[in-house]
């Protein structure tokens, strides 16, 4: 079967939720294919049900959300879907800050992204109204905004109230997380009754793209064809230009799209990994290369204040204190993250050995429980080293015998030489915290994995050192563009996604144009 | 045959089929109210008590052996639910006799080698399981707590800067 449109999107994840619904509006009458491996959950009246059996049983609250042997070592999630993984978003909606697109030209590390602060700050904005962000303005003026959120934030529980105080306490001011969340009714969907598992909203006041692609589906702005899996891009004689794009389709039938404009929006794995398939866009063998995350360091933190867990469980406190640094030579930056956390669960045995029950399992508990608990984490800049990689694993194959991407992440010289450094740092700032309130750090721990996975697809204006522009588009193929997470040269010090979107709203204009 | 014979005959059929199955039910039934009024708190008084013992009976009905397990980051694989943990549950509380005894159970836990109260009931004993089940549920954290958090429940914004009010 033969599909032909002006544009074809490959993966249906939040970046291209946001893109096909940005084209829609900018060239009305656009013919768009949105084509995606996994299936639509489009049930929103199920959602009760999957958060019930989710709570009580732990089963996966988005059934299906996966393909069978289709997995890449070294990922973090397998999730493939219509939604992609923002279905299981928690909706943290942070910003970058400047000095992430300067890392050269003001520290001498790694490298300066090619776009200025202004620009992506007037897509954050755009990417804020468009996702629905509730928040408050950062107490710092370098975190200036040209837009306020489009909802007041979230109100602080009782218990992150005291957490907050406990916070302040330290002179680090703390704020509620911006997330994508309905503080009040915003575009269709009702405002948050703190249900507590975001994971999967029963309420639908978290964002996820479903929504978005219910929308464009109903209104016929696009055309999704989904569970059918893209397994290579084919060029022109001239190897200028992609003039298909070819797959499987559910019922294992062969199919191809041709479209004067492909997209390639499958995130920080399987955008490289179709890339690399596919012998495309890799002139200069950076497909697939700095492969990025941030680190993170994590402690649990007894204090006197009384803190109840679950009031509001995806919900914290932020601090955007350690985002800048004054130089090279002192180069730490991190987020600072506040949660209520629950205290250890009550015991099965004394210390002498015993088994207790009834009763006694209680006041054992409560003689050990008497401090309320603080979990604090701190996501830290680390740069990737250009070996930090997705290869093609030719050991493990799909059913169709394409060979899966194995991710191994590196970090470059530099970042390798701050990790000590850095590690003390945050050990210090933890010790800060935790002398308000006769704070005792109990544990601290730190991440063995990267969270926030990004790059593969590194944008930039040398063809010989990136992927692509800063647009997305290809250095190789004039009509074929990447968006969202792959672009990302490295993943700053907070979470990414509003990133994600703010660079692939940018992205919808250029390609719009072309 | 009669009209009337033939529907008896239906009848007596079915009960004979299910009588055992009911009947085991039953046993089970109050077996676990027992265990419960010997494992878990007190405090929580004899209706709560017996409502839990319910509760958890109702949630081994509703398990689902081979079921994806929602998997965040560092999964990347999927993972399904083991088998139910009941299998062996009528035989563990048949071995605990009637009415069940502190002592019985206590012998019962260290047969078992349970050491702590799981995360989630896993099979190994049910007194241990039952445990697991109330006190990593909602109601449970309240108990603890002594607070209506209520963390199962869409509770609204409205209330969120207010502390919950007591649980007992």
């Amino acid at each position: 079967m033969t599909y032909e449109s002006d544009v074809v999107i490959i993966g249906a994840g939040i970046s291209c939720a946001m893109l096909a619904q940005k084209l829609s509006e900018l060239r009305p009458g656009v013919s768009i294919h949105v084509v995606e491996a996994g299936r639509s959950i489009f049930d929103f009246e199920n959602r009760h049900k999957y958060r019930t059996r989710m709570m009580h049983y732990n089963e996966n609250p988005w059934p299906g959300d996966f393909i069978e042997g289709q997995f890449a070592a070294g990922g973090i999630s397998h999730t493939m879907a219509v939604g992609g993984q923002a279905l299981h978003w928690g909706g943290v909606c942070n910003r970058f800050s400047q000095e992430d697109l300067r890392l050269k030209s003001r520290y001498g590390l790694y490298v300066d992204w090619p776009i200025e602060w202004a620009e992506l700050e007037k897509f954050y904005s755009e990417a804020e109204r468009r996702l629905g962000v509730s928040g408050e303005p950062s107490p710092f003026p370098e975190d200036q905004r040209s837009e306020p959120y489009p909802m007041k934030a979230m109100p602080l529980t009782w218990s992150l109230a005291r957490l907050k105080e406990w916070g302040d306490k330290s002179g680090i001011p703390f704020q509620g997380t911006p997330q994508a969340k309905n503080t009040a009714p915003y575009d269709g969907r009702s405002a948050c009754q703190r249900c507590g598992t975001c994971d999967i909203c029963p309420t639908g006041a978290r964002y996820s793209p479903d929504f978005t692609f219910k929308k464009l589906v109903a209104e016929k702005k696009i055309t999704l064809h989904d569970r059918t899996l893209i397994r290579k891009l084919a060029l022109d004689g001239a190897k200028k230009r992609v003039v298909e794009a070819r797959g499987v389709d559910a019922s294992g039938g062969e199919v191809e799209y041709r479209a004067k404009t492909f997209v390639v929006a499958s995130g920080y794995t399987w955008s490289s990994h179709l890339l690399l398939l596919s012998d495309v866009a890799n002139r200069s063998g950076q497909v697939g290369k700095f492969m990025n995350g941030h680190a993170f360091i994590q402690a649990f933190i007894e204090l006197d204040q009384e803190i109840l867990p679950n009031m509001n469980t995806q919900y914290g406190l932020i601090s955007r204190q350690f985002f800048r640094c004054p130089a090279k030579d002192s180069y730490v930056r991190h987020d600072l993250r506040i949660w209520d956390s629950a205290r250890p669960g009550p015991q099965l045995k004394n210390a002498s050995g015993r088994v207790m029950l009834g009763d006694e399992i209680v006041k054992d508990w409560q003689s050990r429980s008497g401090r309320g608990m603080a979990r604090v984490r701190a996501y830290y800049d680390v740069h990737p080293a250009e070996n930090s990689e997705l290869t093609l694993d030719a050991s493990t194959k799909n059913k169709w015998g394409d060979p899966m991407p194995k991710i191994v992440d590196r970090r470059n010289a530099a970042a390798q030489a701050l990790y000590e450094p850095t590690k003390a740092h945050i050990q210090g700032v933890f010790e800060r915290l935790a002398a308000n309130d006769h704070g005792k750090i109990l544990r601290v721990i730190e991440g063995n994995y990267l969270d926030h996975p990004a790059g593969g697809c590194r944008m930039g204006a040398d063809p010989a050192a990136s992927v692509c522009d800063s647009f997305g588009r290809t250095h190789d193929h004039e009509n074929l563009f990447v968006v969202g997470a792959p672009t990302l040269p490295h993943a700053g010090c907070t979470n990414g996604t509003l990133t994600f979107v703010a660079l692939t709203l940018r992205s919808a204009g250029e390609i719009a144009r072309a | 045959m009669k009209r009337r014979n033939f529907f008896e005959r239906v009848l007596l059929g079915a009960a004979a089929l299910f009588a055992p199955r009911w009947a085991r039910a039953q046993q089970m039934d109050q077996s676990m109210r027992e265990l419960a009024s010997v494992v878990l708190p007190g405090s929580l008084g004899r209706a709560r008590i017996e409502q839990i013992a319910g509760d958890f009976l109702v949630w081994i009905r509703d398990y689902r052996a081979g079921a994806e397990i929602a998997s965040g980051y560092g999964h990347p694989r999927t993972q399904v639910t083991g088998a139910n943990p009941s299998e062996h549950y009528a035989g563990q509380l048949s071995a605990l006799g009637s009415p069940v005894s502190r002592e019985a159970v206590e012998r019962a836990i260290a047969a078992a080698k349970v050491d702590r109260i799981p995360q989630r009931p896993n099979g190994r004993h049910v007194a241990t399981d039952l445990l697991a089940f109330f006190f990593n549920s909602s109601e449970g954290e309240d108990f603890l707590y002594d607070a209506k958090i209520r963390r199962d429940d869409c509770r609204g914004l409205g209330d969120s800067a207010k502390r919950p009010e007591k649980f007992l």
